[in-house]
């Protein structure tokens, strides 16, 4: 009798579960992400979903948390905040000209160098990782607290704000057109390579009195010829 | 400094036949700008050069002597005489050798000037050298960067995948090679460039930004890598590495 009386609360458990698991996606269709591929509007964004979708048998939001679509000619991220669940984003090499997705509140690593972006604000509280090289930037404006590596090198750049890079470890600048840049409130500072900017001596001397900041200007470039 | 032994490993059956043109004069452009700069410093370059004018001038040595026959020496003999005695009535040399040597040297000038922009033109002169070798060793291709030699030619990097090792570059399915710079300064690995297919040929030339270039003055090494479409996505290098080398500066090299 004991053994029976066991399996019986084994099965209710079970089905205990089942159920749990069920009402956690209740507020998701049968197939959420193919559901949120409907308001993916461009198709070589919605092609690469699929094809992950289809690799993964994702179902679920929930399950969408990396992406990586590389050369594709994706234009536009719209309808990508639908997938909240994020946390690393990848879209190398793509013609993206315009980056405003917003909701995608666990993102930690987001990825669009070698993409024809002009201008570029970001906001993100999650994000610890930023790769934004050879693009045409021109300005941009950041606000990642979490951010611990921003590579911005070989782009345009002759402007550059931001409120809160208070985790800032790594910051690449190379090969772009500021004259200006807040060193002042960059507390975790460690390595930054601002060679190629057309800026003054005075700022590399600033530069210079960053503590535990090892910083590559053009004041101190021994290859510079 | 070039390592000299590693250079002498570079010197594959190409140098042979490298040192056979250089011996024979035949040797032009880059191709005898780089054979030059190996031969300072590659003791193997300098043996087959050695070898092949030690041959030549065996073929010299070999070839006998011919006694020129009595009726040539007569000939000439009487031409020479034919020129000092003057007959009656024939006109003294004075009168027409000035003109005629001036009509020859107006000719020689013109035909100068025609043929120069014809001879081959004296070869760059090289900045920066880097021999970069695959994981065993074997030389796979040389670069070689030349300065602004004219106001607005620009830079560029010469790369060579035919002259040390009979091969072509690798041509992958899918994807780029990349050329990285690893840093004299701080050992960071930076990209120069993303290869496309035109640059994957036996020889190409890569214009160089002054960006570009700053990455190959500041250079340790060179390195190239197989890469993803587009080149590498976080802007370091994978770890298929395809073939690496230290980059020298000649003026201090040649020193």
């Amino acid at each position: 009798m004991r053994p029976q009386k066991h399996s019986a609360v084994r099965y209710g458990l079970a089905l205990m579960l089942a159920l749990c698991s069920l009402s956690s996606h209740s507020a998701e269709p049968a197939n959420a992400v193919h559901a949120a591929l409907t308001g993916i509007r461009d198709a070589a964004l919605k092609s690469c979903i699929a094809q992950h979708q289809q690799k993964h048998q994702w179902r679920h939001l929930a399950q969408v948390t990396q992406l990586k679509c590389h050369n594709r000619g994706i234009v536009s991220l719209e309808g990508l905040a639908t997938f909240s669940a994020l946390t690393r984003a990848s879209f190398f090499n793509n013609a993206i000209t315009h980056y405003t997705p917003t909701g995608l509140s666990q993102l930690k690593h987001l990825n669009l160098a070698k993409n024809p972006l002009r201008s570029l604000a970001l906001t993100h509280t999650t994000l610890e990782e930023l790769y934004i090289f050879s693009t045409n930037l021109q300005t941009l404006t950041l606000s990642l607290p979490a951010a611990t590596i921003v590579r911005a090198n070989n782009n345009q750049l002759t402007q550059f704000t931001y409120r809160h890079l208070t985790q800032l470890k790594k910051l690449y600048l190379f090969d772009n057109a500021l004259k200006a840049l807040d060193i002042t409130r960059l507390p975790q500072l460690h390595f930054m390579d601002v060679r190629q900017n057309p800026m003054p001596d005075e700022l590399y001397d600033a530069m210079d009195q960053l503590p535990q900041a090892t910083v590559l200007h053009d004041g101190n470039a021994e290859d510079w010829q | 400094m070039l390592n000299s032994i590693r250079l002498n490993q570079y010197c594959h059956k190409q140098c042979n036949a490298l040192a056979f043109e250089y011996a024979t004069g035949q040797l032009r452009g880059l191709k005898k700008t780089f054979f030059s700069l190996l031969l300072e410093h590659s003791a193997h370059a300098q043996q087959h050069v050695s070898f092949w004018q030690e041959q030549l001038i065996a073929l010299n040595a070999s070839t006998p002597e011919l006694a020129p026959q009595t009726r040539t020496w007569q000939a000439i003999a009487h031409s020479t005489q034919q020129a000092r005695t003057l007959r009656p009535g024939q006109v003294s040399p004075k009168y027409w050798l000035a003109p005629a040597a001036t009509g020859a040297l107006a000719a020689s000038i013109i035909m100068a000037l025609i043929l120069l922009p014809l001879t081959p033109a004296p070869a760059p002169k090289a900045d920066y050298f880097a021999v970069l070798s695959d994981a065993q060793g074997g030389a796979l291709v040389t670069a070689t960067s030349f300065g602004e030699s004219k106001p607005g030619q620009g830079n560029h990097l010469l790369i060579d995948w035919q002259t040390l090792a009979d091969t072509s570059p690798p041509q992958p399915a899918e994807g780029n090679l990349q050329l990285w710079a690893k840093s004299k300064r701080d050992q960071q690995v930076r990209s120069i460039a993303v290869l496309d297919r035109t640059q994957m040929q036996e020889d190409s030339t890569l214009v160089l930004s002054p960006a570009q270039w700053r990455l190959v003055t500041d250079a340790h090494s060179l390195i190239i890598t197989l890469e993803e479409a587009g080149g590498s996505a976080i802007g370091e290098p994978s770890e298929r590495i395809l073939a690496r080398g230290p980059c020298i500066r000649l003026k201090e090299a040649l020193l």
